[in-house]
């Protein structure tokens, strides 16, 4: 397999981020370079749930890292809504592995973080915060210190805070990675409903390929050594997805598709 | 005792599910108790070891005072002419005036060593050398220049409690993770509000642990200075008395110094477990 299969699609003008012939090298310690990710042309469209899949050392994060501005790419373009992204947005969310809240800020404080620095109205952002508190399921947490809540919980608060400033992109990176595999599919389910409250685009990053599947339109399978894309594969099984969705004939051959590919 | 009280005082912030039972509550009264009692049965041990030590062995009140004496020392000093308060205040005042500078300039180059690691390397090297050096030789020289005021003093317990406020805020600052400023860069915080809503919080426990060095150090650097030259303060009025061979009021005046420092650091924990809780 290689690349073809990404620019073989006919660019659509929905696409809200591109990643145009991108290559990313790191110079390692003591000499040498480390070839992340090997002119990746990738093209995510608005309003869709993508996954990058694949082992690691196969770019995805680095892919991730990419989009959110927060690194420039060796080579090619990364681009937001059609313009090349240089720094970091504020329509592009970051959740990320660790939930990341400050221990010293109550868990309403942190979802309303970035309404303090975007510079919402305090009693909008409180309101907001929290609705959003009651969406990820941690009504009446609010008061709490992020050392009192489980990893899951704090998890939540994380993912509440990524949608206070309402970006239309967010990019997820591995955000249930470090979780229980009952407490992730769970939160995968409470991830699906506040997706579909706000239709944002997520790019979301995982080495579970039944995560993947579960909650994606689209699954991104990458490779390592040096990072490229193998195949992009859309996920044609009925939106609302639950338990059923899991039981489904073409949800276990999803599964099974994506590893051969894999293991290619 | 510290870290455990933070603790208790966290639970005791927690929701009225988690308020623990009554049988907990009785232990944790039990807990708190127990070490109080134990710390008074001490203290009247060592005053009556003491006591007996010096009729025992028949020392002499121009060697060791008795506890009696000391006391005896302290009421006149305190309440019956009140010849210790001004020189009490006058050095305490030079500590905290000491500490309040110090502990600025400390906290100021901390967060600017945070911020530049090109700082940093150009200036490590004196910041180790002034750190090793024994600061109170300069006592002399400074009195050269400042007289026998209270200027020198507060200088030397500035300089005392300049370091460990230093270390600490340029520490703490560096605790910061990678994660928790990239999510400050993905959305754009400016370079003040990543300084105030995520450094400067996030030194607070260290700053705090470093203001609590800083208090008992600077008024030891406000002390060690009366000794070397001037006519105010505790520590010079310790001196002439000990010239006297009045040892009850240098006793008094040490137990008026651990007091002091005692009640200080106290202060300082207080607002640690009010500021520092969530470490």
């Amino acid at each position: 397999m290689n690349n073809h299969a990404a620019t073989a699609d006919v660019p659509a003008p929905e696409a809200i981020l591109e990643a145009r012939q991108v290559t990313q090298r790191y110079s390692l310690r003591g000499g040498g370079e480390l070839l992340a990710l090997d002119h990746v042309n990738l093209e995510i469209k608005r309003g869709q749930f993508v996954s990058l899949v694949g082992p690691s050392g196969c770019g995805k994060t680095t892919l991730l890292k990419l989009f959110s501005g927060l690194l420039r790419p060796t080579e090619g373009d990364i681009r937001f809504n059609e313009s090349v992204i240089e720094q970091p947005s504020r329509e592009i969310g970051l959740v990320f592995q660790q939930a990341v809240l400050f221990p010293w800020r109550t868990v309403l404080k942190n979802v309303m973080l970035p309404a303090e620095i975007v510079g919402l109205a305090p009693g909008e952002a409180r309101d907001r915060a929290e609705e959003l508190l009651e969406l990820v399921g941690l009504k009446g947490f609010g008061s709490k210190l992020p050392s009192e809540l489980s990893g899951g919980m704090q998890q939540r608060v994380a993912i509440a805070r990524s949608f206070m400033h309402d970006p239309s992109v967010l990019l997820m990176d591995e955000p249930f990675g470090a979780l229980d595999a009952f407490t992730r599919e769970t939160l995968n389910d409470s991830l699906l409903d506040i997706w579909e409250k706000f239709q944002k685009t997520v790019v979301f990053v995982t080495h579970s390929i039944e995560e993947a599947v579960y909650l994606s339109d689209v699954v991104v399978m990458m490779g390592p050594r040096p990072g490229r894309i193998i195949d992009i594969v859309d996920i044609d099984l009925p939106r609302r997805r639950s338990e059923e969705t899991r039981d489904d004939r073409r949800f276990v051959e999803y599964g099974r598709d994506l590893r051969r590919l894999l293991n290619h | 005792m510290s870290t455990r009280d933070s603790e208790a005082s966290a639970i005791s912030t927690l929701g009225a599910d988690q308020q623990p039972p009554q049988a907990a509550r009785r232990d944790g009264r039990r807990a708190k108790i127990i070490p109080l009692v134990g710390s008074v049965a001490v203290l009247v041990s060592i005053l009556v070891i003491w006591h007996f030590a010096i009729i025992v062995f028949d020392v002499s009140t121009f060697v060791v005072p008795s506890p009696m004496d000391t006391v005896e020392a302290l009421r006149q000093g305190l309440f019956v002419n009140g010849s210790y308060w001004p020189e009490l205040w006058y050095t305490l005042r030079n500590a905290l005036i000491g500490l309040a500078l110090g502990g600025l300039f400390g906290v100021l180059l901390g967060t600017v060593l945070a911020a530049s690691a090109m700082t940093e390397r150009i200036l490590h090297p004196f910041l180790v050398a002034f750190q090793t050096f024994p600061k109170v030789a300069i006592v002399p020289i400074l009195t050269v220049w400042f007289g026998f005021g209270a200027t020198p003093k507060i200088i030397v317990a500035a300089i005392l409690a300049f370091f460990p406020l230093m270390v600490n805020t340029y520490t703490g600052m560096l605790a910061v993770l990678r994660a928790e400023y990239e999510l400050m860069h993905s959305l754009r915080a400016s370079r003040m509000q990543i300084f105030f809503k995520l450094k400067l919080p996030r030194a607070v426990p260290a700053i705090l642990a470093g203001l609590e060095l800083a208090i008992v150090y600077s008024l030891l650097g406000a002390v060690t200075a009366e000794f070397l030259g001037g006519s105010d303060g505790l520590g010079h009025l310790s001196q002439v008395r000990a010239s006297f061979l009045d040892t009850p009021t240098v006793f008094a005046i040490l137990v008026i110094f651990g007091l002091l420092g005692t009640a200080l650091y106290e202060i300082v924990s207080l607002v640690r477990r009010r500021f520092g809780y969530w470490q």
